[in-house]
């Protein structure tokens, strides 16, 4: 079922949870994978998706379809990560403690983590770069969207996309030299 | 070694994170639990919260109206008898034409040559006492 139809069966009289179980279903999937990357922890993930599918709930009656919906779900995720990794910090902060540390420790520890040692380094890097830089990096590098679909997500000019990425690149690079 | 780190090595481009069992039907699951929760607390979410809110309000409204008439049935009345009277001698008191504290009756002229001559009958004081009771027993709780 496309989205179209998705949304048609959602403005059905009584269908409507029918049909967001549905766009769930479709969806879920793709937005944990989109989260877990920018996060790194599976319970950090897992949290940020289902309030990020609540909120689409609580907002799908005002989506006007001036996006597509996928688009707009994506936007609801990122945003709801971006918060979450702000009030990270900022609980990091107050508690007087070394945040990058944080985030290292817990790639160390994840039980759902199967890279190897490259891909676990590579993932302290990524982790850190500033939160917008590396969603501009994990949309690109990793789930290979285009700067068109990723300008229409966070709402900024393909040509800022471009520099972001390439800033985000440079210093990935930059941070491997050091750790070798 | 530093072609372990080639950015661009496909194998950095794997996804490393796994997930446990089962784990996007329990989110599934878990998502239309709290949406139907949602659900249920839009529907009833106005009623819920103004419930307690409209029983206390109601139940103030009704201890305001219950002491009011209390008051109202007990206390006495602005034009019953007694208050006429207290009002009255209220003015008198104020007019100084009732004093009533220890200097008012103490004799400033007892020393003097002429007090003699003021002298109050016990008879005509007693009578006079007995006449106006009313008024030296309100004065006295002035």
């Amino acid at each position: 079922m496309d989205d179209n139809e998705l949304l048609a069966l959602y403005r059905e009289q009584g269908r409507e949870n029918y049909a967001f179980n549905l766009i769930v279903e479709k969806y879920s999937e793709r937005l944990y994978w989109h989260i877990r990357k920018l996060t790194g922890s599976h319970e950090d993930a897992n949290d940020i998706l289902q309030n990020s599918l609540v909120k689409a709930w609580g907002a799908l009656p005002q989506f006007r379809e001036e996006s597509r919906l996928y688009t707009w779900m994506y936007r609801i995720a990122t945003n709801e990560a971006l918060t979450f990794l702000k009030r990270s910090k900022l609980r990091a902060f107050f508690s007087l403690s070394d945040y990058t540390k944080q985030v290292e420790n817990q790639i160390e520890a994840d039980p759902f983590f199967n890279g190897d040692e490259a891909q676990r380094i590579f993932r302290k890097a990524i982790m850190k770069l500033p939160d917008k830089q590396r969603v501009v990096f994990t949309m690109r590098y990793y789930e290979e969207m285009k700067y068109e679909e990723i300008s229409e997500i966070l709402g900024t000019s393909v040509g800022a996309l471009k520099a972001s990425y390439h800033h985000a690149y440079q210093k990935i690079q930059d941070i491997l030299r050091e750790s070798v | 070694m530093k072609k372990k780190f080639d950015i661009d090595n496909p194998k950095l481009r794997e996804n490393p994170f796994t997930v446990p069992d089962g784990y996007f039907l329990e989110v599934r699951n878990s998502v239309s639990e709290r949406i139907s929760s949602v659900n249920r607390e839009s529907h009833t979410g106005v009623w819920s919260i103004a419930k307690p809110q409209l029983i206390l309000v109601s139940s103030f409204v009704i201890i305001f109206f219950i002491v009011y008439g209390a008051f109202s049935l007990f206390s006495p009345s602005d034009n019953s008898p007694e208050v006429t009277i207290l009002s009255s001698n209220s003015q008198y008191l104020d007019e100084g034409f009732l004093r009533t504290s220890f200097v008012d009756f103490f004799d400033f002229e007892g020393d003097t040559v002429i007090s003699a001559e003021h002298k109050i009958d016990s008879v005509e004081l007693i009578t006079y006492i007995s006449e106006n009771i009313d008024i030296i027993t309100l004065a006295s709780l002035e």
